[in-house]
């Protein structure tokens, strides 16, 4: 992977909005820093912290009303809560009690991977911690704030989980190391991993008071908490960088980047929507472009 | 010893932004020399976005991937005020400080 593709993937992290403002600048920067010295670990941690916040807070995007912050704020909060009760009261209600502190006892990891699991399952542990932290500081900001929260983003909460139970079924499915064949066997040992390492990782904090191993954490929170949440975002509305462009600009107009005002941006190289017309992508959007142009009269 | 390890990122860009305009690299450079803070990409994108959808900061024509950035009137003032607020408490901490002392 070339310099240029390894910092436009980083890029990727933010929103298709703030990608085509700043993607290009940000990844000449992170190529910049790597390039005086900077880890490039370090550039790809900053970026996707930096994109994780920008796709829950809407940071960058132009304010536009109390209604969409209003709308957004609520909507982020219907998505959290099924997924917080949901999650911990099925875990509680289906586990076989409270096992604290077994976590790592009962992980049982499979018996290829020989006595260095301990230490991998320990660092993927760390390493969700980390990944559920930061998911969780950015939402609660999102929520503090009232910003233009984008409750899509909660994606990223449902890939592990979504995951643990593909590895689930695939395990109960193939059958595991008992069918004698090697290639079922590595199979099953990989799901068996997979379904581990991701339970603790996707809800480190449930796993080390519920035990990783509890069934009632893998089959109630993660088969009921990703429908609970992709149920509450199923409304979500579009791309809030692009709305709140055509929102500036009014219906059908240009967006604040290609407006008079700055016109050193409209146009400029290496940023190839700039001068766009942003347009409204869902029905959601129209009908707050329709409920901005009543209260302001179509003024950008 | 720093009470506070973390200053405000926007804070540092516009005082960065009032020598003249510089783009993210430099940004970054200019902000670790005066202040000591070493500011990630991501945390300075976010701080640029925001203060350019304030109004208190503007992009000029980019040169190779490199998009400068500006203060704008704007921004000056809200510096100047900010500034002026900082050292109006460093002034009272300062005074309190001497007149605390045995």
């Amino acid at each position: 992977m070339t310099r240029t593709r390894w910092s436009e993937a980083l890029v990727l992290a933010y929103p298709a909005g703030w990608r085509r403002q700043y993607g290009p600048e940000l990844a000449r920067l992170g190529e910049d820093l790597v390039e005086g010295g900077s880890s490039r670990l370090a550039v790809a941690l900053s970026v996707a912290r930096g994109g994780v916040a920008s796709r829950f807070t809407g940071n960058g995007m132009p304010p536009v009303s109390a209604l969409w912050a209003e709308r957004t704020k609520w909507r982020l909060a219907a998505a959290l809560s099924p997924m917080v009760i949901a999650s911990w009261s099925l875990a509680i209600w289906l586990s076989d009690g409270w096992q604290r502190a077994q976590a790592f006892d009962r992980i049982g990891a499979p018996a290829w991977i020989a006595n260095d699991a301990w230490s991998v399952e320990q660092l993927t542990v760390l390493a969700g911690l980390i990944v559920e932290l930061l998911v969780w500081s950015v939402a609660f900001d999102g929520l503090k704030w009232g910003r233009q929260c984008r409750p899509r983003a909660l994606s990223v909460v449902l890939v592990m989980p979504l995951l643990a139970v593909a590895a689930s079924v695939a395990r109960t499915t193939l059958g595991g190391r008992q069918s004698g064949s090697h290639v079922w066997s590595v199979a099953g040992g990989v799901g068996h991993y997979v379904t581990t390492t991701t339970t603790v990782v996707a809800h480190p904090l449930a796993a080390a008071i519920l035990g990783a191993d509890a069934t009632g954490l893998r089959l109630g929170s993660f088969t009921l908490t990703p429908l609970a949440v992709l149920l509450a975002v199923r409304r979500a509305p579009a791309d809030p960088y692009l709305i709140g462009r055509a929102v500036r600009a009014g219906p059908g107009g240009r967006s604040s980047r290609s407006a008079p005002s700055s016109p050193s941006r409209a146009g400029s190289p290496g940023s190839p929507s700039r001068g766009r017309p942003a347009r409204p992508s869902s029905r959601t959007c129209q009908r707050i472009l329709a409920t901005w142009a009543s209260l302001h009269g179509g003024r950008s | 010893m720093r009470i506070s390890q973390r200053s405000d990122p926007s804070l540092l860009v516009l005082v960065s932004l009032a020598e003249g305009p510089k783009h993210g690299y430099a940004l970054t450079k200019d902000i670790e020399s005066f202040a000591g803070v070493s500011l990630g990409p991501g945390s300075l994108y976010g701080c640029v976005a925001r203060l350019e959808a304030r109004g208190l900061v503007e992009a000029l024509p980019a040169e190779d991937r490199r998009n400068p950035y500006r203060l704008t009137a704007a921004g000056a003032v809200a510096l100047q005020e900010e500034l002026d607020r900082l050292a109006s408490t460093a002034a009272l901490g300062l005074r309190r400080l001497a007149g605390g002392r045995p």
